[in-house]
């Protein structure tokens, strides 16, 4: 006769059950500890340098609010909020109303056509953006570049596109929309694709044309679309960088810098790391702001 | 199945666990705080194998490439290792590094354009025994103290980086003619006649100004009119002085009233050499290394180009520019530093500075480093013997103060909007002075 232990299996069944409830987070645990220590913990001390000096060299010195005080009485803060939110509102709303016309543009013409003109617009998306810009530097270029050629071989006089500080935010706003069309048309497209034909066909019956269509058919339809679209833009263009770092280095005279540049100046450069977390966690505020803005007024619910 | 879970999950953890763990293992890093002498050398024991890690960019890499093999020769069982970086990058990387103390090399190439903070912050260690075991009097001054900070040695000089004259030989020569001059000018009154002749005759800019360029003007202008960035003990920033606000004032005029200079934004414009090579602008203040660029950016202009003096300021002036270029250092928190310390001495032999002369073009600050051969050879696409005429111009030069890049570019702000119009000289330096951080 074999004599079992009770409590002996109670424990094992126990460790059994909790061994079954661990293994999952085991296996997940890898993208955890990833988004950790290079997500999670970096955003941490970055909170924590706001209220804080550092060179980087010398000791961490806890200064409150000192930073955000000292940002807010900053004229080069303010110069570069202002130059942001020029860029993000116009490529917010310019943007995607021209990807939209696009994609509405594509979807009327032959399938065939359509796809080899949606492959040419997307081919600036998939291109370096180093790459592109370099291409559009030398485009603007006053004295070799051949937006300036074209101008004058029609008598028009040449500008300096990127020296002007009136001239450098056009210019680089230009770029922007032009580089983000296809990745946005491309959105829109797959959008439209999804919206069922009986709608439309109804909608004739019921005797809409093609601006009534448009407006109470494929726009409310689009929503979700124009959601993402709405949302990664702001997200992107709050935080635009290497475009406008490459294209101007922020000049001239701070007129094309924009907060993440100025971000990356104070800490990198200046080594004012406190300063620079201090503008991280206003740019922060800035996504999520914008971000709820597109929820809140963008519904998804057709 | 239960026990094929538990041996994935076994495998995960120690694959993290080994993930988590340094490659190799990281040996405690004995550090020499700011003001403590490092112990004395000590001789090498063949069976000590050690390696010297030295971090170089671009060409001076390719010099301690060259010079490693010797080093190793003259210490057994001591191994080089010559990393090489680009520019760019090496900038952040040295920067972030050395700030942060962790992977430090032991030897480091350091760059007068960014080490300003570097020392101030005490990531470099003080060179204590620069004084007794290198013979100071062998340097350039300028060279030498452009790396010391409030009488405390940083690093040792390599070449020597100041500006000069990079101009059109044959139209600058055709308009000295028609003027009558028999020299290059060497005063700026002259020099405006010059130039203004050049481009009456040419049609076209007969020198390219820098916008925004701090290094540009305060190598070229103020030092040798006689002002500086800082007072003395290093205490105070000062240009805004009479005599800053007067160089500014002229970096301006060449532009906006004598209508002799072209305004280049690096940023925006990119490399000059178009313009240069294609004749569109005369004339450029470069660093001697240009001397090499030119060569290789415009090749079927060979004879030319030629080289001279800056002229800007008064006659009988000291210093015709202020110099920098590059230099060794050891950081804080080096594995080696006294090894470290025999490698910069051995760097800084003559043998070894002429090879740098070799191999990167820039002018050693050790002066007899000069007498090697290499330095008498005629350069083929200027015709002169080019070691020669840019070692002698180097003893008129005096050493850069190093500001922070901070300052740097509120400097270069201001030169940005009194070149533009926007600002008075006095007006734009005084808000360049007010606006820096506090000096440490």
């Amino acid at each position: 006769m074999t004599v079992v232990d009770i409590s002996q299996l109670r424990r094992e069944a126990i460790w059994s059950r909790l061994w079954d409830r661990l293994i999952p987070y085991v296996f997940i645990s890898p993208f955890y500890l990833g988004f950790m220590a290079f997500m999670l913990i970096p955003i941490a001390f970055s909170l924590f340098l706001s209220l804080a000096q550092w060179d980087g060299m010398r000791s961490i010195e806890l200064v409150g609010l000192q930073n955000f005080i000292d940002l807010f009485q900053d004229k080069r803060f303010w110069n570069d909020l202002r130059v942001t939110m020029i860029i993000t509102v116009i490529c917010t709303i310019v943007g995607p109303a021209g990807s939209l016309f696009l994609a509405v543009l594509l979807d009327k013409i032959g399938e065939r056509l359509a796809g080899w003109l949606r492959a040419i617009f997307f081919l600036p998306s998939v291109t370096s953006a180093v790459v592109i810009t370099y291409i559009w530097k030398q485009l603007y270029s006053a004295e070799y570049g051949y937006i300036n050629a074209f101008l004058q071989r029609f008598g028009l006089p040449a500008q300096e596109w990127l020296k002007d500080p009136n001239l450098v935010l056009p210019s680089i706003i230009i770029m922007l929309i032009w580089t983000g069309l296809g990745w946005d048309a491309l959105i829109f497209s797959a959008g439209l694709k999804s919206i069922p034909q009986e709608l439309y066909d109804a909608a004739k019956i019921d005797g809409a044309g093609d601006w009534a269509e448009f407006w109470h058919v494929t726009l409310p339809l689009l929503r979700p679309c124009l959601l993402f679209v709405l949302v990664t833009s702001v997200i992107f263009l709050l935080g635009i960088f290497a475009q406008i770092q490459l294209m101007t280095g922020g000049g001239p005279l701070h007129a094309s810098e924009t907060l993440s540049l100025y971000l990356y100046t104070s800490g990198f450069q200046y080594h004012k790391f406190g300063y620079a977390s201090a503008i991280a966690v206003i740019l922060t505020v800035m996504m999520f702001g914008g971000s709820w803005l597109n929820f809140r007024f963008v519904r998804l619910e057709v | 199945m239960k026990n094929l879970l538990v041996l994935l999950s076994v495998v995960l953890v120690v694959a993290l666990a080994a993930c988590a763990a340094p490659a190799t293992p990281v040996p405690p890093t004995p550090t020499s705080p700011p003001g403590v002498t490092p112990a004395a050398p000590t001789p090498t024991s063949p069976a000590a194998e050690r390696t010297l890690t030295v971090w170089g960019f671009v060409w001076t890499a390719d010099w301690l490439d060259a010079i490693g093999p010797g080093f190793e020769a003259e210490h057994p069982g001591v191994t080089v290792d010559v990393q090489r970086f680009e520019y760019d990058p090496y900038q952040d990387m040295v920067i972030s590094t050395l700030a942060s103390g962790v992977g430090v090399p032991d030897v480091v190439t350091l760059d007068p354009m960014w080490t300003g903070d570097l020392i101030r912050g005490g990531t470099v260690i003080p060179l204590d025994k620069a004084e007794t075991e290198l013979n100071v009097d062998d340097f350039v001054p300028g060279g030498w103290n452009l790396y010391s900070w409030q009488g405390v040695q940083y690093g040792v000089p390599l070449d020597l980086d100041w500006n000069l004259l990079f101009y059109r030989k044959d139209v600058y020569e055709a308009a000295m003619e028609a003027l009558g001059m028999t020299e290059m000018p060497r005063t700026t009154e002259e020099f405006i006649t010059l130039v203004q002749e050049v481009v009456a005759e040419t049609g076209k800019p007969a020198i390219i100004i820098y916008q925004g360029d701090y290094y540009a003007w305060y190598q070229s202008f103020l030092a040798p009119m006689g002002g500086n960035l800082m007072n003395d003990e290093g205490t105070e920033y000062i240009y805004n002085s009479d005599v800053a606000v007067e160089a500014l004032q002229l970096y301006s005029d060449l532009v906006n009233v004598y209508n002799v200079g072209r305004l280049w934004d690096w940023d925006v414009d990119g490399d000059p050499m178009v313009a240069l090579s294609g004749g569109d602008v005369m004339a450029v203040m470069h660093g001697s290394w240009f001397a090499t660029e030119i060569a290789a950016g415009a090749p079927d202009m060979a004879g030319q180009w030629a080289i001279a003096a800056l002229p800007w300021g008064e006659e009988g002036r000291p210093y015709d520019a202020a110099v920098g270029g590059a230099c060794l250092s050891i950081p804080k928190g080096a594995d080696d530093p006294d090894l470290a310390w025999e490698f910069l001495k051995y760097a800084e032999t003559p043998e070894s500075m002429a090879e740098y002369y070799r191999i990167v073009a820039g002018v050693p600050a050790l002066k007899t480093s000069w007498d090697d051969p290499a330095f008498d050879e005629v350069n083929e696409y200027f015709g002169v013997a080019l070691g020669d005429t840019l070692s002698q111009m180097s003893l008129r030069t005096m050493p850069m103060q190093l500001p922070s890049l901070e300052v740097a570019d509120l400097i270069g702000e201001a030169i940005s909007k009194v070149t533009t119009g926007q600002a008075t000289p006095k007006e734009a330096l005084d808000e360049a002075v007010a606006a820096a951080p506090p000096l440490q």
